[in-house]
């Protein structure tokens, strides 16, 4: 999952960015309304976190800007502006959710995981593929009820692909929602971590949850066998 | 008992109480005059008559009562008596007792005569008069007699006084009377018209009483409101659109007070809660470092706000010493090296131009301005600080930066609390009460808060001055 902040405040901005990646989520992080703007049009984000009082341009006009531009990306307003007719404006002008300053983190991770739950026409923040759950809140991935230990990176591309399951996902669109702009992203990077993440689920007997699509990408198979029998289970 | 109602109530019933008394008074007085005056008049008819009756005849002599005095002087008491006081003749009503005898008798000669008071023998008021004559005789009497006119003789005649009063007392009860009424009905035109003439009042009390005092709305002037109360309604007006301004200058700088604390403790929660969540990835260390800093920047916000706040109690007294601006600002330009980031900073100052305020006060308004400049002039900009004397040793100071990315309609709001250019918003250490300290301490302290910019919009000049007696800065011109 990419995510976009917005936010004047460069230490805000800089925990915010540190918080969300130990999260798992790629992140981009910019300072002034002009540089969001650019952003938000030329990246796919899965979110935008985005502050109202920014220099160059203020959150409402980035907002409306880019909803104009037909971009569907949802927006999470964190401002400091608390009144009423404040945050009535602000989801009038296509905010999903509006947060006031100052916020808990925990609020601001299950806002942002209720809009990418949203994002995917999900209610509940778990996904279940017969053995395997992936809990999207305590982002961990159990096999029969136990945590797997997936890596961090290898938990969000399961997650990606989860939420995108039954649909073959290109590796430029893995790319675009697992990286931001501070890693550089090999041309192999796709392929290497799906191959890390296919090793972690063999290690718990499930073998065919990913498959290659070729000249697509990769696609999550919901009715893999090893997940919909279980290990030693035959069919 | 307070009240305008009956206050005028009271006063109005106290004047036409006066006005009836004085006239009642005034009229008992003419009429109890008019009759004693009648009654002294008819006194001394009845005297003359009587002197008439006293003739000599035959060298002696004689009083002569006709069948007519006896008929109209029936209710007189008389006495006729010689000039050492034996009796000649008196009215049988007297029953042999004398009447008064008054003393200017003592001295008196013929014509002479006075009315006077006295006590009648049936111990009741009455009026007397008292005439010196000298007896009527004829020619042969005359003639025979040389000593007549050496002898004079004394007619007193009383009269009772209870008709007039009885008059005067039918009078006194006529107008105490007809003045209770009077008064009754002018009491209660009075009540009626006071409450009539009040409502208007009482109008203007409800409309204040139902003002929102969270947020009161002029009361405009109603119709057909009396002229007297239009420069109250207009004064009211005035005052509650203050009011309203003052409120919404609170309001405003309340809400802008919240926004920017906000964020800060945003701030805080943020690195805490991070530092909390990834304990072996997060540096204790640092967070708490950063949680200090951001500690510091908001004491130094309250303290700002605070100075703002205080700022308002502030006034200039008349034993406010006056305070040399040069040293201040140099010492400050001096102290302040580490913020000039290579500017160029230039310094010109009259020696002895003061401003009539307290010298922490001086500091903290050049503080804020130089402060200011430095923070807010681009890379390889400029800084001019110019301390003027302005006549009779009052300072204006200049602070002149550029270039700084301001545009004309900007300047409305450089003193508002929190207002930051864009391009200043990033940078947490400024947080855009400087100039709103400045303001508010230099209007304290009778001095102009004077901001221009040149046509090029690169050079902002903040100029402090004093006010002159009307209200406009000191020769407002040699901003250079």
């Amino acid at each position: 999952m990419r995510v976009l902040i917005v936010e004047d405040s460069k230490r805000l901005r800089e925990h915010l960015e540190r918080g969300l990646r130990r999260m798992g989520y790629g992140v981009d992080a910019v300072g002034d309304g002009r540089q969001g703007l650019i952003h938000a049009q030329t990246t796919e984000y899965d979110l935008i976190v985005l502050d109202l009082m920014l220099p160059e341009l203020d959150g409402l006009s980035l907002l409306r800007a880019v909803r104009e531009k037909g971009v569907q990306t949802h927006v999470l307003i964190l401002s400091a502006r608390d009144r009423v007719e404040q945050r009535v404006e602000g989801l009038r002008a296509g905010a999903d959710d509006y947060l006031v300053k100052p916020f808990s983190f925990d609020e601001l991770i299950a806002r942002i995981e209720a809009l990418l739950r949203r994002s995917h026409g999900r209610k509940t923040n778990t996904l279940e593929f017969g053995r395997l759950v992936i809990d999207l809140g305590s982002r961990v991935a159990l096999v029969d009820g136990e945590n797997i230990g997936l890596a961090r990176r290898d938990f969000t591309l399961l997650e990606y692909l989860g939420l995108e399951a039954g649909r073959a996902v290109s590796r430029a669109e893995i790319e675009e929602h697992l990286y931001d702009d501070a890693n550089t992203v090999w041309s192999n990077a796709v392929d290497s971590a799906i191959a890390s993440l296919r090793k972690g689920l063999a290690r718990h007997g499930i073998t065919d949850l990913i498959v290659t699509r070729r000249g697509v990408g990769y696609m999550l198979e919901p009715n893999a066998q090893s997940v919909v029998l279980g290990e030693g289970d035959e069919l | 008992m307070n009240s305008l109602r009956s206050r005028l109530l009271i006063s109005l019933v106290l004047g036409t109480l006066t006005i009836l008394l004085l006239g009642g008074g005034g009229l008992y007085w003419y009429v109890q005059e008019s009759l004693i005056g009648q009654q002294d008049r008819l006194l001394e008819s009845r005297a003359r008559s009587i002197a008439l009756l006293v003739s000599y005849e035959h060298g002696q002599v004689e009083f002569e009562q006709t069948e007519d005095f006896t008929r109209d002087a029936k209710d007189t008491l008389f006495s006729v008596e010689d000039a050492t006081g034996r009796v000649l003749s008196q009215s049988p009503s007297l029953g042999g007792q004398a009447l008064a005898r008054p003393s200017f008798l003592e001295s008196a000669k013929r014509g002479d005569s006075e009315n006077f008071d006295v006590k009648l023998p049936d111990n009741e008021a009455g009026r007397a008069l008292s005439m010196v004559f000298v007896p009527r005789a004829d020619a042969e009497e005359k003639r025979e007699t040389q000593s007549l006119d050496q002898q004079h003789y004394i007619v007193t005649v009383a009269s009772s006084v209870e008709p007039i009063e009885r008059a005067l007392s039918v009078l006194v009860s006529a107008l105490i009377g007809i003045g209770l009424a009077v008064l009754g009905t002018i009491v209660g035109v009075l009540w009626v018209g006071i409450r009539y003439a009040l409502v208007p009042v009482d109008q203007l009390g409800a409309a204040l009483r139902h003002t929102d005092a969270s947020m009161p709305e002029p009361l405009g002037i109603p119709t057909r409101c009396p002229s007297e109360l239009i420069p109250v309604y207009k004064e009211l007006d005035r005052l509650i659109e203050r009011i309203r301004s003052a409120m919404e200058w609170e309001r405003l700088f309340a809400d802008a007070t919240a926004h920017e604390l906000r964020t800060p403790i945003a701030e805080l929660r943020t690195v805490t809660e991070v530092a909390e969540r990834w304990p072996e990835e997060e540096d204790p260390r640092k967070a708490v470092g950063e949680a200090r800093q951001i500690a510091a920047e908001m004491d130094r916000m309250i303290e700002s706000l605070l100075t703002l706040t205080r700022s308002r109690g502030l006034k200039l007294s008349s034993g406010t010493q006056a305070t040399r601006l040069a040293p201040i600002v140099e010492s400050l330009v001096k102290s302040t090296e580490d913020r000039q980031r290579g500017l160029e900073v230039e310094v010109k100052s009259d020696q002895t131009a003061a401003w009539r305020a307290p010298e922490w006060v001086a500091e903290l308004i050049a503080r804020n301005l130089i402060i200011n400049a430095f923070a807010h002039t681009e890379a390889g900009g400029h800084v001019e600080i110019r301390v003027r004397d302005e006549g009779d040793g009052q300072a204006a100071l200049t602070v002149s930066n550029g270039p700084v990315g301001l545009d004309p309609e900007d300047l409305a709001h450089l003193a508002k609390p929190f207002w930051r250019k864009d391009n200043a918003r990033t940078d947490r250490n400024h947080v855009g009460l400087g100039l709103s300290v400045v303001e508010r301490m230099a209007e304290a302290f009778g001095l102009a808060f004077r901001p221009t910019l040149d046509t090029d919009h690169q050079t902002l000049h903040i100029r402090i001055a004093p006010k002159a007696e009307h209200g406009h800065n000191i020769s407002e011109a040699n901003i250079e």
